[in-house]
């Protein structure tokens, strides 16, 4: 047999870990329905074929639903609670069985003839959660058609399992099916890095890759695939050497993210010379991590609010949040919490509803300065947080901060929301910590008006990179302008630190940089105690951290502050590196 | 049978979350329920009705109600459109 060609299709790494399998392509059902003619006297037939299919499919929703409670937790498994309305929606379904018996043709195609026309004016919104509505239309409606023509070419073979499945896109509900047929990766040709799909798929732990143009076209099930969930390379039908290297290391790979986290050793670290160093975890949403970090005594240095906001569709109420924010709190005492409240911006998650199309998103409405425009929305999550900290276990942490009277309008709107909750005895952490994002240039800059205001800084090195050199992270074109190591950086990141230290505040740094294993030393040479990082680096901090003595980094950190190119610091601390491991 | 004019007060709309709403409260009563918007009806109970009639801010409605608990459903469903679905908080 001719050996098929070797090709690299590259995506947008969503969730991390290697895997290798054969594809299992999925496409679309609108393409295999046929307009079937039919005798009057079969109509109560079609409609009784309807009916078990809706049926069947309510079901297995609400199976899903609570095997999404049980796997990953509460909040995440609302998202189906939309899938189940739509399948249940009674009223649609009679205008459906009349169609049925006025036109006298089949089930199935009047069936998805109807969900198509809902659809047309839906597609047309620019309404981000309308958009949202239509994945799940299409969703409910692909699994009753899937029921009713009981094919299976184009399914999700029953039988498939331990494949890696390839779509135009695939529901959160699909990826949790996918899951629980042992799939080893999905790849899906679309998809936005924020959308519900791909925050299931990452609290599952199983790899992924969006933004692959025409992947269920490119791809034929059957062929081989290594497939590289944190950069975003997909190898179609490597080469055998490849392929048989790649199953050696198989197990290793696939279950390295979670093997990694449980071989950590118990937490706080201190360095070589019995410095200790505060390593924490970026979280963005509950999950089956949870348990594992929190096992070894490791905090959250940043727990991300954002996807209480998508997936409720708006700012979710008080005490949506609080049973969040007290379930995370609880899980992981008693280690620290750092809350932050909602990062919002029409980058990140949406495009219409509040946070409207900019041009500039990165430079828009969006963190700190969006949130003060609707007070009451921040003191309901100021709120919620506080009433979740009565075990002294969490802190407030607040985003994109520009500058003292920004601030400070922001610890006004907090002094309100104790207030409200003091006026009804509602306890709280009365010296609960709150601490201010530094990733604005201007706040790093000014950062010594305000830190006599606040009890820690959190650096956001990612953002504070990409604002200081004007180079977006995710632009392909400028891996090799964006790097944190650069000089101007490092001299933020100074100046920040030593304004920290003078009013004896403690400084974590929240961003890639952190989990890095070159720019450890750096940090903790700056005077840096504080690391948090991507749960999937925390063995990084753990390797270096023992090894180091805290003089040794900060004549490093002496050395590197003195140097005037990337290439010159790149350098030094990779002989550095060496020097440790 | 109940009926009583409703105006959409939320900036965005009708959008799939005020939607479902409105046919979850809708869904708990034994009447019937209908919306009106311009000449179109469709059918309180029914998501995919709701949404279609997609109703941006200002837009006026009708709502119907007819059966036994017609008068408390038409109370709960007007108040929770002039409550803009809980969401009037934007100062």
């Amino acid at each position: 047999m001719e050996r098929k060609k070797t090709t690299i299709l590259k995506g947008t790494g969503a969730a991390p870990g290697i895997a290798h399998g054969e594809a299992r392509v999925i496409y679309s059902w609108q393409q295999s329905i046929e307009e079937r003619a039919i005798d009057s006297a079969r109509v109560p037939d079609e409609i009784a074929r309807l009916d078990l299919a809706i049926e069947a499919t309510v079901i297995e929703l609400q199976k899903f639903r609570k095997s999404a409670g049980q796997k990953i937790g509460g909040p995440v498994a609302k998202i189906f609670d939309s899938q189940l309305m739509i399948a249940s929606d009674v009223e649609f379904l009679k205008t459906v069985k009349n169609e049925i018996e006025t036109s006298l043709k089949s089930a199935e195609y009047i069936y998805s003839m109807m969900v198509e026309k809902a659809l047309m004016p839906l597609r047309l919104s620019r309404d981000e959660y309308m958009r949202q509505m239509v994945f799940d239309i299409e969703a409910v409606s692909n699994r009753v058609l899937r029921y009713l023509t009981g094919q299976t070419n184009d399914d999700i073979p029953a039988a498939s399992r331990d494949c890696i499945f390839v779509a135009r896109n695939f529901t959160p509900a699909e990826v949790l099916d996918l899951y629980e047929r042992k799939a080893r990766a999905i790849i899906i040709a679309g998809g936005s890095i924020n959308s519900h799909m791909v925050l299931v798929a990452r609290s599952l732990i199983l790899p992924t890759v969006i933004g692959v143009s025409q992947a269920h076209l490119k791809i034929r099930s059957g062929d081989r695939l290594i497939v590289d969930g944190d950069s975003g390379d997909i190898k179609v039908n490597p080469t055998d050497t490849d392929w048989i290297a790649i199953r050696e290391k198989a197990g290793r790979l696939r279950d390295l993210p979670l093997s990694r986290l449980r071989k950590l050793p118990m937490f706080p670290l201190t360095t070589a010379d019995g410095v200790p160093v505060s390593v924490a975890a970026n979280i963005n949403l509950p999950g089956p991590l949870d348990q594992i970090i929190s096992k070894h005594n490791i905090g959250v240095g940043l727990y991300r609010t954002e996807f209480m906001y998508l997936q409720h569709g708006g700012y979710p109420p008080e005490e949506n949040q609080f049973a969040v924010y007290k379930t995370v709190a609880d899980q992981y005492y008693p280690q620290k919490v750092v809350i932050r409240t909602f990062d919002l911006g029409s980058d990140k998650f949406v495009t219409g509803g509040d946070y409207e199309a900019e041009n500039n998103p990165a430079l828009g409405w969006r963190g700190i300065r969006a949130t003060l425009e609707k007070p009451r929305y921040f003191r309901e999550q100021i709120r919620a947080i506080l009433r979740a900290s009565v075990r002294k276990n969490v802190k407030i942490l607040l985003p994109m901060i520009t500058d003292l009277p920004e601030l400070r309008r922001a610890l006004s709107q907090i002094r309100r929301a104790r207030a409200e909750l003091e006026s009804k005895n509602i306890p709280f952490d009365k010296n609960i910590d709150i601490g201010a994002m530094i990733e604005v240039p201007s706040a790093a800059i000014a950062a010594d008006t305000m830190a006599d205001r606040v009890d820690f800084f959190s650096i956001g090195s990612n953002d504070l990179t990409q604002y200081t050199l004007a180079a977006d992270r995710d632009n392909q074109k400028l891996i090799r302008v964006f790097n944190s190591l650069h000089l101007s950086v490092l001299r933020l990141l100074k100046s920040t630190v030593d304004a920290a230290e003078r009013h004896h505040i403690p400084v974590t740094v929240c961003g890639e940089m952190s989990g890095d294993v070159l720019s450890i030393p750096l940090l903790l040479g700056m005077g840096i105690r504080g690391l948090s990082m991507n749960p999937s680096r925390l063995h990084n901090a753990a390797r270096i951290i023992p090894k180091l003595d805290s003089a040794a980094a900060r004549d490093l950190a002496g050395e590197i502050l003195g140097m005037k190119t990337l290439r010159e610091i790149e350098n030094r601390l990779f002989e550095f590196n060496l020097t440790l491991e | 049978m109940q009926q009583d004019r409703v105006k959409i007060i939320n900036r965005l709309g009708m959008h799939a979350r005020p939607a479902a709403m409105f046919v979850s409260h809708a869904s708990k009563f034994k009447s019937e329920i209908f919306i009106e918007k311009e000449g179109l009806k469709v059918n309180g109970k029914s998501i995919m009705g709701v949404m279609m009639l997609a109703a941006e801010k200002g837009s006026e409605l009708i709502i119907y109600a007819d059966g036994d608990d017609e008068q408390e459903a038409i109370r709960d469903l007007i108040e929770l459109i002039r409550n803009g679905f809980g969401d009037l908080k934007d100062l």
